[in-house]
Order: structure tokens, then sequence, then C-alpha cells
């Protein structure tokens, strides 16, 4: 038997959790029902909200263009009330009206929109002076609630807007419930198996698709979108001088602009005639990483610009284990060699968390020579160029990739020009297993 | 004491090596509990991750049955499985990535408790590729 989960003695559920390297201690159970109680509570303040928003404004805005019916009422008199709201006065539109519904005449005050509700006295006698007493004017009243009557319509989207909150409480806590529930009590597997099925979902492939047929394998290349010139296929390069180029130009800017405003404060103090030497001198170790890292930056930039593009180009793409293939190089740029080689290379990599901290290791498990050339030189007349075979072992595994592992095969161009250091440019591989049809998701474009 | 089953799983021809789109079909048996102590029974085919690396899991095939679903002879319950295997990933034991393939068996018991029991094989013959060149 290899586990049983649930089972043991019985004793305390953990209320709190602590991490021994990546377990952790604790109860799932509780932890699950902790997730669906702050879910229920999101929701349910939703549900609360939402009750309240229709409740108190958006079904009374929506009945007074809608159902209210129109009548004619005469006004009798125009003021102003005032009520206190949260111990702050606030002021309305107090306007006394005569009207008939089905032969009876009623007297009543009409309502007021809310946006007529203001803390400004003045500014509501501007709207209460939009009616005059004696004179005619429409308005609207409840057909359940005659008493009920108003003398503006229109909707106020302003208030409607307060949908948006409980709507997005509700997806949010809605959302997370049935999240919550469908995790409930489901094994490793069958929510593994979800997540499958939610990812297949929108791209809405066939099932004929690469990831299908080849589940753990990257993607394979189209061929048509990057052809060679030479061979079939060029392979994207990825350099890590780019990046470090990039580093080193932020890093240099950074810390240089943050040093400048110094010295200009130094400077300025010198030339007021009140030199501060400690300050100065406390300064000028900065200024010296300042320095290092201004020369960083050019170094980078020469390293990136002197070394002339690298190109690699396969007779196939994506490869085939225990296959042969012919492989392409051509190194530009005006160069002294000390050696430039290629290597084909396969590295398993794996993401993992210590602590909190998400950590990355490589590990390089094969690594074949194909080809090496020493003490040469590259001019802009004449790129140098090579032709060499590319064998994929035999029963070596294929390209793997899944959230935190992956299998990766690369050709890797190393070199080093006579007084520059070592460059390394990198050119990923996609390698298939090794098939007795030889079938590949994508048909190899002919040589 | 609630009765503890036992599962015993069994593929068929006895080999735990399977080529890349092969026929794999087996049988696991559930013996030592009724139908009422088991809620449901799980049989996934997958492959998960061990090393360096968190795991990461993927399953080829599964199904869900209850108890009244199997058939049940000589003192235990058969659930019988057969599913045509993928090409990839094949199995693989690299030095901090590794690839395994099972067929797995979780009983959900009354009251919550679960039980699994899996069996390993391989898929395909790939290797740690070797030689690094100096």
């Amino acid at each position: 038997m290899r586990a049983e989960e649930g089972a043991g003695l019985a004793r305390w559920r953990r209320f709190y959790e602590k991490k021994r390297g990546h377990r952790r201690t604790g109860s799932p159970v509780l932890a699950m029902l902790g997730e669906l109680c702050f879910h229920g509570a999101v929701f349910f303040a939703g549900c609360l909200g939402l009750a309240v928003v229709l409740v108190g404004f958006v079904i009374p805005d929506w009945r007074i263009n809608r159902d209210f019916i129109q009548t004619e009422c005469t006004v009798l008199d125009v003021g102003v009330s005032k009520i206190e709201k949260n111990g702050a006065p606030l002021y309305r539109p107090a306007i006394r009206i005569r009207y008939e519904v089905a032969g009876e005449t009623r007297v009543t005050t009409a309502q007021e929109p809310w946006n007529r509700r203001t803390e400004d006295p003045k500014q509501c006698e501007q709207f209460a002076r939009e009616f005059i007493e004696g004179q005619k004017y429409p308005c609207w009243y409840d057909p359940a609630h005659p008493d009920v009557v108003v003398l503006v319509r229109g909707y106020h989207w302003g208030g409607w807007i307060w949908l948006i909150v409980p709507s997005a409480l509700i997806i949010l806590g809605g959302g997370g419930l049935v999240y919550g529930l469908m995790r409930w009590r489901a094994s490793a597997e069958r929510r593994a198996l979800l997540v499958q099925q939610a990812r297949s979902l929108p791209r809405g492939e066939p099932s004929t698709s690469t990831a299908e047929q080849w589940p753990g394998i990257p993607p394979a290349p189209d061929p048509k979108e990057s052809p060679g010139t030479t061979l079939a296929y060029r392979l994207p390069m990825f350099s890590e001088r780019g990046w470090a180029l990039i580093v080193s130009f932020v890093v240099g800017v950074l810390w240089n602009g943050v040093v400048l405003i110094f010295i200009v404060l130094a400077v300025s103090r010198y030339l007021q005639g009140e030199p501060d030497w400690v300050g100065t001198a406390f300064l000028l170790p900065f200024a010296a990483v300042g320095a290092g890292c201004i020369y960083w930056f050019f170094r980078e930039l020469i390293l990136a610009t002197i070394i002339g593009p690298t190109i690699v180009e396969v007779s196939e793409h994506p490869l085939q284990v225990g296959r042969t293939y012919e492989l392409f190089l051509s190194q530009s740029g005006r160069l002294k060699m000390k050696f430039l080689e290629v290597l084909l290379v396969c590295e398993e990599e794996a993401l993992y968390r210590q602590g909190t901290t998400a950590r990355r290791e490589t590990q390089r498990v094969y690594e074949d020579r194909l080809f090496r050339q020493e003490d040469f030189t590259i001019s802009s007349e004449s790129v140098f160029q090579t032709r060499s075979p590319l064998a994929i072992p035999a029963g070596a595994m294929h390209s793997f990739q899944s959230p935190h592992n992956k299998i990766q095969w690369k050709i890797l161009v190393r070199g080093q020009a006579h007084g520059w250091p070592v460059y390394q440019r990198s050119f990923p591989l996609i390698i298939f297993p090794a098939r007795a049809d030889g079938l590949l998701p994508c048909p190899p474009n002919p040589t | 004491m609630p009765a503890q089953p036992h599962i015993t799983i069994r593929l068929e021809g006895g080999s735990r090596s399977f080529s890349p789109g092969s026929l794999l079909r087996g049988e696991y048996w559930l013996e030592g509990v009724s139908s009422e102590e088991v809620k449901a029974v799980e049989l996934s085919i997958l492959w998960y991750t061990e090393g360096k690396g968190e795991e990461d899991l993927a399953v080829h095939f599964f199904r869900r049955d209850s108890l009244d679903q199997l058939p049940y002879a000589a003192g235990r319950w058969i659930g019988a499985f057969s599913t045509v295997l993928p090409h990839s990933p094949l199995s693989y034991q690299g030095l901090i990535v590794k690839i395994v393939w099972c067929v797995r068996v979780r009983v959900f018991l009354a009251r919550g408790k679960q039980v699994l029991e899996e069996l390993r094989f391989r898929l395909g013959s790939a290797w740690v590729p070797k030689g690094i060149s100096k």
C-alpha cells in the first residue's frame, strides 16, 4: 500500500501552519474550509450589497421611468426642507402639489431625485425655483401608491454604477466558492484533469493538435516561419550577452544618476567657496563604482557588436532521436579567433521553492562537440562558414517541458577572439522521440 | 475498527514496459470492504515528475466508479481498464528530472479517508544520453 490519506491517530487539528522545507504542516481540510468561508463571506456581502442597491435605488428609478402614470398638477407651495444625514445638514426642494387620480383630488409633497439633495441651501433654492406657485406642470404618480409622485423623471446612471461593486463581489466570491467546491475532496488526479481540460478549452484545438499527440513536448516550430538560406531551417538565437548588456545599462544609469546628484552638490559647494572635503572623500568610492559600471556597459556593448551575427541552420526541424541531420554554421565579424566550437547539449532544468524563494537548477547531462577550429581569422570579406553532421544519440530523451521541469536540447556556439573573453550563443532545439513510422508533427522541409 | 481495503493492480501480460502508442490493459482488485464503506474508486493512468523540481502531474486516462458499477467475484471487486498509451513523455530517470508513469487507484472511504495504490510502469526506452565530451 503506497499511502493512506486522512487516516491516523486521533489528535487536535493544527489551526496554524509551518513550513518544513517544501512541506507544510497544518490541516488541508481546515485550510479549504477557511478558503470556502472567505469566498462565501465575499459572495454574501455581494448579494447583500446588490439587494441594497437594487431595492434602494435601481428598482425605484426604473419604476419611475417605466410604471409611473403621467398627469397634471398645480404647484401650491415651493420651499426648501432641511434634513440631517450623519450629523450634516442636507437640503432638498419641497414642492407641494395638487393633482387628480381617478377623479380624486390629492395634495402631497412631490418626491425629489436623490441627486437634487445638496449641502448648499442656495443650490437647493435654485432647484426649487424651477417651479412657480400656481402654475401647472406634468407630474407622474405611482399607480400602486398614488401619493408617491414626482415632478422630474429620467434615469440617474450615476447611481446605477453602484451595481458594479456588489456584482464584482458576487463574481469573485461565487467563482471562488465554485472552484473551492470543485476541489473539495477532489483527488490530485482529478484536479490535474480539470486543469488539463480547462487549458485545452479556450484554444479549442482539434484532437489532432501537436500538444495532444505529443504531450509534454514543447510545441514544434513551423519550418516555414524561419527558413534558412543554406539549410531548411534557421534556429532562433538566445544570447545571454544581450541580457548582460541590458542589465549593465540599467545598473549604470541608476547608479551614476544618483552619484551624479551628489557630485553636482559637491562641485557647487566647491564653487561657492565652501568645499566639503569629507563628503567628497566619502563620494569617491561610489564614483569609482559608477566608473566601473560605465566600463562594464561599454565592454558588453563592444562584445555584443564586435562579434558579428552567428547563424545556425539545420536540415530539418523538429528533430528526432536517433537520426542524423546536417548543421550549418556561419560566423561573421572581423576577428582573430583563438577557437570556435559547436556543441550539442542536453540540460535538465528544475524549478523549486526553498522557503519563499523560487529557485532554478540546471544540470547538463549530455555534451557532444560537433566542431572545433583553432587559431584562424574571420574578416568582413570572408564570413566563416562550415557544415557538420548533427547526430542525435539513439535512445536519448526527447525535449520535455512541464510547469516546473524541463529537458532542453540546444546547439551551443562558443568562441573566443584574441584579447576578448569567451562568448557563447545558444540555439534551442526541439527533439521528438523516435517513431517507427518516422512521423513528426510538422513535415520537414526539403533541403 | 473499520475494515481497510486492500488494493492490487495487475497489468496484462505481466510486463512493466510498454512502447509508445501500445495498448495498456489490466485490472485492479479491491478486497476487504463492502460497497457501503466505499464512496468511490478512481482509476488514473498518469505521469508525474520526481527529482529536484516541484512535482508536475498529467493524467492520460481517468475513470471514477462506485463499487456498484464494478463486478464482484470471489470476495473482491474487480475493475478492468484499457487505454492506448501516448507517444510522450517517455519514462525518464535523469539526474535532477525524472518522469514516472503509473496506474493509480484511489479509494474514497466513508468519513473522508482515502487509500491509494500505484503500480509504476515504463513507457518507451529513453535514457540519460551518455557522454560529456571534454
